[in-house]
């Protein structure tokens, strides 16, 4: 709200305020929205291609197309919708077994020795990419079909229980490359499950360069996301002796700054598969070889899945040691969108600041995270009429003595003005024509109806001190993701 | 993942619904069509969820998409907006107590529902959500200009009910409502 609000604004102000407050979200309104996506689903088919993602240091080739994955139909991780269920395959033929396709000596991956593995991720590889090539021609340049005398087999690796094979081949003129993804449970169902194209920016001596080493250069960086058996995985193909890291969780330091951190990825050979399960920022990968940068993205998987949080024990706890009146079951849920708004930032301890009912009968609370450095998100919840709750977002309050900060706002929820200082034992509020209020004051804290446009509190200690003057509203610093 | 995904959703949504519900009844005066215009926009949302918790404002993505889609219904539908009373109509025929504040905030909430959708999409987030003038032009993708225009002509179409003389009160169309460059 401006300073400059008209008697106008401000009754439109409160009339949109009231009105807002006269309807309540159905229960499990989530559910509702994911069971209807579902139904819609099902009613839908999914086939298109969607550009998958490369990214290549030094690479000479530019990613120019993709297909869906071949062997299912179903599109490509990067961009699919969570999947509900893995549908089997659509059979392919056989591959031609009588093909003239070099003999691989210089796959990359802890399977990469295997000479009949490698064998017939080969196969089943070249078949994809001719599939690819029949099902939908026409490459970024002209050019011909694909050469089998260019198959390479650039990797194959185990993943959880699955072998999973990446293989390239270029067309007969040398203008655009295709890779086949290949993947299944033993060297007997291995099969291809799709792959992209791109157009060859370099001349043919990049052909010239040892097998295993095809579109990339001398220094291959290859960062993508995949789908193999319906999990998707981070994939990373880097020299073998660089490192690759990952931002882990962005912590809070005591000055309330957000604080970014790395983490290592263990590298096979130059190939990480990273299995990502959780929603967050995104996986931010960095390739770095002797101390050079050769590679930064971010790929659209979530950060690992963060262990439940808070525990009961930890909520109990934080209730107990609560100032003021607090209401259990209001602290329970309203943990839920703290953690929402703390998303890929490392967690810390629960707290209860305080809890109170307000002037209209509802509970409302005060919770905070408190970080490992004394640093706080902090975040109100209140009951509303008819069920549910609501509040206001969070913010991070530097890290410092908590009895001596003053936390004052208006709830929307509970139309009131609250003020929470748990050091404090009265405290007032100076309305907009300067007449001064007493705030109804609860152990450490109070609310105050008609206190809308209140300009400042005031708080004060057992000694009569002023803890702290402060305008509602103000406080905390914005939270790190906005919320 | 997908268990994840629902998570995070259902988290997202425990958190935000109330807030967005609430838009979304603003914009549309109705409880009904706001539940229905809230599950569209957060569909829409859920089919991309990674994308758009990745990109980390998804209250933003689908405030803009319940914001746009009220707009684009409104469009298909135009006849629910002449379906609502005339606000002068309505004023000369159901109040009673013209100095009561409750009446003039009944009349205030008619006539906002008597509002053109991208006035009322204005007035909404400049007064209810409190957003600025550029962030609401961005929100509704249109200029600075389009923005003020609007909130001047639906608050002059509002204050109006205060002192309900057709020189003071605002029109009511949205003729000048033409996308326009951003300032």
């Amino acid at each position: 709200m401006t300073d400059h609000d008209s008697t106008a604004e401000r009754d439109i102000r409160g009339m949109l305020a009231e009105r807002a407050d006269e309807v309540r979200p159905q229960a499990d309104l989530a559910g509702v929205v994911i069971a209807g996506y579902r139904r819609h689903r099902n009613r839908t088919a999914v086939g298109a291609a969607v550009a998958a993602a490369v990214v290549a240091a030094g690479v000479p080739v530019g990613l120019h197309a993709a297909r869906g994955d071949a062997a299912t139909g179903r599109t490509p991780a990067t961009s699919s919708p969570p999947a509900v269920t893995c549908p089997p395959g659509n059979p392919r033929p056989a591959p031609d077994r009588g093909a003239k396709l070099p003999d691989q000596r210089t796959a990359r991956g802890s399977l990469g020795g295997d000479a009949a593995l490698v064998r017939e991720v080969l196969m089943q590889g070249w078949l994809g990419i001719k599939l690819d090539d029949q099902r939908q021609p026409g490459h970024p340049a002209a050019g011909g079909p694909p050469d089998p005398r260019t198959t390479r087999v650039q990797l194959v690796e185990r993943v959880g229980d699955l072998i999973v094979g990446e293989v390239y081949a270029t067309d007969t003129g040398h203008t655009w490359a295709a890779n086949q993804w290949v993947a299944g449970r033993s060297a007997d169902t291995v099969t291809g499950v799709g792959g992209g194209t791109a157009a060859l920016t370099a001349g043919a001596a990049d052909f010239d360069r040892p097998l295993g080493q095809l579109f990339y250069g001398e220094q291959p960086v290859y960062l993508d996301v995949r789908s193999f058996q319906c999990t998707e995985y981070g994939i990373a193909v880097v020299p073998p002796d660089s490192q690759l890291t990952v931002a882990g969780n962005r912590t809070i330091d005591a000055a309330g700054h957000v604080v970014a951190g790395r983490r290592p990825v263990p590298l096979r050979d130059g190939i990480a598969f990273i299995k990502a399960s959780g929603m967050g920022s995104g996986l931010d990968l960095e390739v770095r070889r002797h101390g050079q940068l050769l590679a930064k993205r971010s790929l659209p998987l979530g950060t690992p899945a963060e262990p439940a949080w808070p525990t009961a024990d930890q909520l109990e706890q934080a209730i107990r040691a609560g100032h003021g009146q607090v209401d259990g079951p209001l602290v329970k849920e309203a943990f839920g969108p703290v953690q929402y708004g703390l998303r890929g930032v490392q967690l810390g301890r629960p707290e209860v600041i305080w809890g109170g009912k307000a002037p209209n009968g509802r509970p409302l609370v005060l919770v905070s995270v408190v970080f490992d450095s004394g640093a706080r998100y902090v975040s109100d919840a209140a009951a509303l009429k008819g069920g549910g709750f609501g509040g206001r977002g969070g913010g991070i309050l530097p890290a410092g003595p908590l009895d001596r900060h003053v936390f004052a706002f208006v709830s929307a929820d509970v139309r009131a003005l609250v003020v929470v200082a748990t050091g404090g034992v009265r405290a007032e509020a100076v309305q907009p024509d300067n007449s001064v209020v007493p705030i109804p004051w609860h152990d450490g804290g109070g609310m105050l109806a008609g206190a809308d446009h209140a300009k400042l509190v005031r708080v004060y200690d057992a000694n009569n001190r002023l803890i702290e003057e402060r305008k509602p509203g103000t406080g905390l610093l914005d939270g790190p993701n906005g919320l | 993942m997908k268990d994840d995904v629902g998570a995070d959703f259902r988290n997202f949504v425990a958190a935000r619904s109330q807030r967005l519900l609430s838009a979304a009844y603003l914009l549309t005066g109705d409880h009904g069509l706001a539940e229905d215009l809230l599950q569209t926009a957060l569909l829409k949302a859920y089919r991309h969820w990674g994308r758009v918790s990745t990109a980390g404002d998804p209250e933003a993505y689908v405030r803009r998409i319940l914001f746009n889609q009220r707009v684009s219904w409104w469009r298909r539908r135009q006849l629910e907006a002449v379906s609502i009373p005339a606000y002068h109509d309505s004023v000369a025929g159901t109040v009673e107590d013209a100095s009561s504040g409750l009446a003039d905030r009944d009349r205030m909430w008619r006539a906002l529902r008597e509002l053109p959708p991208r006035t009322r999409a204005v007035v909404v987030l400049r007064y209810w959500e409190d957003l600025s003038e550029t962030a609401t032009a961005e929100l509704l993708d249109c200029s600075v200009g389009t923005v003020k225009s609007l909130a001047s002509r639906g608050l002059a179409r509002l204050r109006g009910l205060l002192d309900p003389d057709p020189e003071t009160a605002g029109g009511d169309t949205e003729k000048h409502d033409a996308k326009g460059a951003r300032a």
